[in-house]
């Protein structure tokens, strides 16, 4: 329905142009046109009116603007309240004049004024008629042919004729002339009063000309007269003309005149019956146009009225839900709807005050807001930036916080998260933990101090763990524990490896000095009493046993000192290629070495000589692995833009699995002989120029491969 | 009354297309088939001779029914102009009518321009009379020059009844071309 009252309109638009199409004057145009003219004006106005207000209407539909259904419904609804009754009034009025078209030019009328106009001619022929055979009598009548013919004419005999024949016809006058036209005798039945010159007209002519009876009617002053002329022969010829005049009856000619004039109305208004119809038709539509459009235009600006309030208070609630609270409706009738708009104002100033107080409350909390994430935030990021894991619990034992840290330092689980229990989760590699926890819960002392040592992705970590409570008015009404875990493994190791040093320093120191004598001594022994020995074997054997294991001990005293007197790298721009080439010139003895030197022009930044005796290190471990196999050595490089790697290989019997995770701790050899100080040291060549040492593989091949920088370190830097 | 006043743009394009589309009625009727128009001179007149136009049913019913029946002749004579509006020469009205007496089954026949009135008792010789114009004299010769064109237009209204005086049935009196010819005296 309402799709319908959308398009109404359109549709009265429509049905509007379909009437002027169909109402189209056509024809000759005329005054009666007009009118029509003047309808389709109003018309083609009503329908451009209607087509706007129809288009505006699907607009403001479809804009959704507020108050436009309503203003559209009033509308067409005063309208229609209208254009109903009188669409029926122009019907019936239409049926009306069609009716009385019919009852006016029935049949019954015309031939009523066809009969009395026959009756009207019929008594004008009549007395034409009596007139032409009175005169035929006259123009017969042989004394008056002898009064007129007979020379010199008796006037008074002629007269007296005249006089008997007019009485005779009933005639007004009677006159003769003669054939030069001039009247010879008159006689008429008025007085002097009526005595006028007679003169003869054109109709007299056929008398005079012809010798016929020709009769007229004449017209003079609202009075009606047959006249009459008649030729009077004598002897054959035409000696006179004889006119007469007969006055018609005054009633009878009103009579005859009023039928005749009533006919000819009849007969216009017959003739123009389609012309009247369509005039009462067009001069109806007219009347009706008019009130439509005037009703319309009442109609429109009386919605527009009465829902303007509605629309500037729909737009009003559309820019408050927007959030625009300085709206204001300044203008309101007197009536209910400017109640309302009055109750809308008083709304829209108490939610902007409401609105200003929340802001006002808002921009506090804001601020506290932003202060105490302020706070979180120096917080999280000095958390997130310390090498130090850190670990909040509350009270119930739940995590509240762990950062990055803690997590890679000892690879938690995704278990470990805030909210979460941590005495489950402490368990298996990190019971320790645990057991710290409940260490730092049970005892009395605010803080709590332990080194544990942790096995994390197989390897061994040695973590300085410290822990507080956190209670009382300084925590701000938390309370729980904060542990805090350090890595402190290569501080240890340091630590230790700097003890093993001093250690060894002082043991070769205390070791070497008397070696050097013991070793002279025996080679003495040996040149002295060689010869006077009763066993020579026995002897020759026993002093070159104390001999080679001085000399070995002095090796190894040798490998002590340069583990404890590690110098500090001096790092430099070498090009890889000359270390590669030193190492084939070196080993160029050994056919199964094949050195494989670098192609391009790369350098890496180191010391030189560490690195060669890192190099000679893995080759001789190389050529010792493959001495009785045979097998052939490898040495080749290879870099990217910031590394350059060296690899060995060597096709020797390998690395045993178990201890390849051991192969560069120090003291650790799978040789009989070997000190297990030489992978150590090159280990922490390596590492002290930020580099790298790893086993690749641990047989067939067994691949090492040493990483060095091209460029500058920070550490070197530092 | 502001919306008449908004809507007066359109109400004045919808007045305007009217009376286009009534003028663009009135020339549609206005390109009947034109009589042979005659011009014809002596050395002190202009003559002229056209018709007979064709007299519908509608009027010869008129006057046997007793309605007057006006026939309003104008002639107008231009100048030809090859690229410009024609200038206008002059034109001249005769008005002929006809009133049927039913009683004597007659017509008076009147020539309102020389005043010269007739009856005839034969329809046939009133539209003789109405449709035709004879060796009617039009323009004084001293007005025309020898050797230019000009045009003769003659215009015919019938009118039906009373011929009525007011200025609006004057300015709705449309006639219609029925002759047209262009001559060029010697």
């Amino acid at each position: 329905m309402t799709g319908i009252i959308r398009f109404l309109p359109l549709i009265m638009t429509a049905a509007l142009w379909a009437t002027i199409i169909m109402l189209w004057p056509t024809g000759t145009p005329s005054e009666g046109s007009i009118v029509a003219w003047i309808n389709m004006t109003l018309l083609i106005i009503l329908s451009l009116a209607l087509l706007k207000y129809g288009l505006r209407i699907l607009r403001e539909q479809k804009e959704r603007r507020a108050g436009s259904r309503l203003r559209a419904k009033l509308v067409i609804a005063l309208v229609s309240m209208l254009l109903i009754p009188t669409a029926i009034l122009q019907v019936a009025g239409n049926q009306m004049v069609e009716r009385g078209m019919d009852v006016w030019f029935d049949v019954r009328v015309d031939t009523l004024l066809d009969q009395a106009l026959n009756l009207a001619q019929g008594f004008y022929a009549r007395v034409d008629s009596d007139l032409k055979q009175g005169l035929t009598a006259a123009m017969n009548d042989n004394e008056l042919l002898s009064h007129v013919a007979t020379l010199p004419i008796s006037y008074a005999l002629l007269n007296t004729r005249l006089h008997e024949i007019m009485q005779h016809e009933g005639w007004q006058s009677i006159q003769v002339f003669d054939l030069n036209e001039r009247l010879v005798a008159n006689v008429q039945m008025e007085g002097l009063p009526g005595l006028e010159s007679a003169v003869l007209d054109d109709e007299a002519k056929p008398a005079l000309t012809l010798g016929l009876i020709s009769t007229r009617l004449v017209s003079t002053k609202g009075e009606e007269m047959a006249v009459g002329y008649a030729p009077l022969r004598a002897h054959q010829n035409v000696v006179g003309i004889l006119r007469a005049q007969v006055k018609l009856p005054e009633g009878i000619v009103q009579n005859a005149r009023a039928v005749e004039a009533d006919y000819r109305s009849y007969k216009e208004l017959e003739r123009n019956r389609q012309s009247i119809r369509g005039t009462f038709t067009h001069a109806m539509l007219i009347a009706t146009l008019a009130i439509i459009i005037a009703a319309g235009i009442v109609a429109v600006g009386f919605a527009r009225r009465l829902t303007s309030p509605i629309g500037e208070l729909a737009n009003a609630l559309e820019r408050v839900t927007e959030g625009d609270l300085t709206v204001s409706i300044p203008s309101a009738p007197e009536d209910e709807l400017g109640s309302l708009v009055h109750s809308f104002n008083r709304m829209t100033l108490r939610l902007k005050q409401n609105v200003e107080a929340l802001e006002q409350t808002q921009a506090e909390l804001t601020g506290a807001l932003d202060s105490s994430r302020q706070r979180q935030y120096v917080l999280e990021t000095l958390l997130a930036n310390l090498q130090a894991g850190v670990l909040l619990i509350d009270a119930k034992g739940n995590i509240r916080l762990l950062n990055q840290a803690m997590r890679e330092l000892l690879h938690l689980s995704t278990d470990w998260m805030p909210g979460r229990s941590i005495t489950p989760l402490c368990k298996g590699r990190l019971h320790l933990v645990g057991e710290f926890y409940e260490e730092l819960q049970h005892q009395s002392a605010e803080h709590l101090q332990r080194e544990l040592e942790l096995t994390v992705n197989k390897q061994d970590l040695h973590i300085l763990a410290r822990g507080a409570r956190l209670s009382g008015a300084g925590s701000a009404g938390f309370s729980g524990y904060l542990m805090v875990l350090d890595d402190v493994s290569s501080l240890a190791e340091a630590q230790r490896h700097r003890a093993w040093a001093e250690v060894a320093q002082r043991l070769a120191h205390e070791i070497k000095n008397p070696l050097t004598p013991i070793k002279l001594a025996a080679e003495r022994l040996q040149r002295r009493f060689r010869k006077t020995a009763d066993d020579t074997d026995v002897f020759d054997s026993c002093t070159h046993a104390i001999i080679t294991q001085v000399e070995r001990l002095q090796r190894l005293l040798g490998d002590f000192s340069d583990l404890a007197r590690m110098p500090q790298p001096k790092p430099t721009a070498v090009p890889a290629r000359e270390l590669t080439t030193d190492m084939r010139e070196l080993y160029s003895a050994y056919p199964r070495i094949h050195v494989e030197t670098f192609t391009d022009d790369i350098q890496c930044y180191c010391d030189a000589d560490q690195i060669r005796q890192i190099l000679i290190n893995l080759m001789d471990n190389a050529l010792a692995a493959t001495e009785e196999s045979k097998a052939p050595v490898h040495l080749y490089g290879s870099h990217d833009d910031n590394i350059v790697e060296f690899h060995i290989q060597d096709g020797g019997s390998g690395i045993p699995d178990d201890s390849a995770s051991h192969i560069f701790d120090a003291y650790f050899s799978t040789k009989e002989d070997g000190s297990g100080l030489g992978l150590a040291i090159a280990k922490r060549i390596a590492d002290e120029h930020e580099g790298e040492l790893l086993l690749v593989s641990n047989r067939q091949p067994t691949h090492f491969c040493l990483r060095l920088p091209t460029e500058e370190t920070s550490m070197e830097q530092s | 009354m502001s919306v008449i006043f908004r809507l007066l743009p359109k109400i004045s394009v919808a007045v305007a297309a009217v009376i286009s589309m009534f003028f663009q009625v009135n020339i549609a009727f206005s390109a009947p088939q034109l009589s042979p128009l005659e011009i014809t001179a002596d050395h002190e007149v202009i003559y002229c001779t056209t018709g007979p136009v064709p007299i519908t049913d509608k009027v010869k019913q008129a006057l046997n029914e007793g309605t007057p029946v006006i026939f309003s002749w104008e002639i107008i004579i231009d100048e030809v102009n090859d690229y410009w509006i024609d200038d206008a020469i002059g034109s001249i009205t005769v008005v002929r009518q006809a009133v049927p007496d039913l009683i004597s089954k007659s017509w008076l026949l009147t020539d309102t321009s020389s005043g010269i009135s007739q009856r005839v008792y034969s329809v046939e010789e009133v539209i003789q009379f109405l449709s035709r114009l004879q060796n009617f004299p039009t323009l004084d010769r001293s007005l025309l020059t020898s050797g230019t064109l000009y045009s003769f237009r003659i215009k015919l209204h019938i009118h039906e009844g009373e011929l009525s005086d007011s200025w609006w049935s004057e300015a709705t009196r449309f006639g219609k071309t029925v002759a047209l010819e262009e001559v060029a005296l010697p």
